[in-house]
């Protein structure tokens, strides 16, 4: 049996931004915000599809490395489904998230772009056919 | 339908052997080995035990892409991602078997839930998460 991924977790400085932020740009919802006994402040939150997506800032004497949002090897991004990705771009940009990508017509696959959303996060809007 | 979050992605130098050690350590399954023409790069797709989709991708080289260093260290921006597992002493000690490295914990997370960080290859930071 497979093991089954729990959740994928962004770390923020000020997560409850970064939280709204995704429920404004992706439907997300605010399940819970908490003060955690390790001094981070850690918003729950599920995301359209049901994976579950904890947003946090650094836990006390945390030293924290800078995100980035370019290619890189190893966890590089998450994706996101758009049903149509050209308004999509624009809107995501006008809530302060930059075209870094696209949209690339991938042949036999889908039209996806990349995006930099808060906290130097890359993100693959991906319309799917 | 809306905005599904649709797949986490890892990028490798060797997708396949990355995949592979996926499917030993979580059993996820692999559905897809493709080679893209357009971006030059070996493409695995992966599933977990949800059906949830894991991509494990090269360097796009026919886009000129450079890639900068992975981390498994603490970071702003997607940092981690986590697999519930059912027994943590005896999944840390596997995994440990199999090329990981316990990085933090494991510790009580409060309500009873018990958490652990790993440094898997790639590196990858990777938390592994006991529900009560």
């Amino acid at each position: 049996m497979a093991f089954e991924i729990n959740h994928i977790h962004l770390k923020a400085s000020d997560p409850r931004r970064t939280a709204e932020w995704y429920v404004r740009a992706f439907g997300f919802k605010i399940m819970s915000d908490t003060v955690r006994s390790f001094g981070d402040r850690r918003i729950n939150c599920m995301s359209s599809g049901g994976l579950v997506v904890n947003i946090s800032s650094e836990r006390d004497g945390e030293v924290m490395a800078e995100g980035y949002a370019g290619s890189q090897w190893g966890l590089e991004h998450f994706g996101v489904n758009s049903d149509d990705l050209q308004s999509d771009i624009e809107r995501l940009g006008a809530l302060g998230a930059p075209l870094l990508e696209g949209p690339i017509d991938i042949p036999d696959g889908n039209l996806v772009a990349f995006i930099q959303g808060p906290d130097d996060v890359r993100i693959e809007v991906v319309q799917q056919r | 339908m809306g905005h599904v979050v649709n797949h986490v992605h890892l990028k490798s130098e060797d997708p396949k052997k990355t995949a592979d050690w996926f499917v030993e350590a979580f059993g996820v399954e692999i559905r897809g080995d493709d080679f893209r023409e357009a971006g030059g790069d070996r493409f695995i797709r992966c599933f977990d035990g949800n059906g949830f989709n894991i991509n494990i991708s090269g360097q796009r080289v026919n886009l000129g892409e450079k890639m900068e260093p992975a981390s498994a260290e603490t970071r702003f921006g997607l940092e981690h991602f986590g697999f519930d597992v059912d027994d943590m002493d005896s999944e840390i000690e596997r995994l440990k078997g199999l090329g990981a490295e316990l990085r933090e914990g494991p510790v009580e997370a409060g309500g009873g839930l018990k958490i652990a960080f790993i440094s898997v290859p790639g590196p990858i930071r990777i938390e592994l998460i006991q529900r009560p």
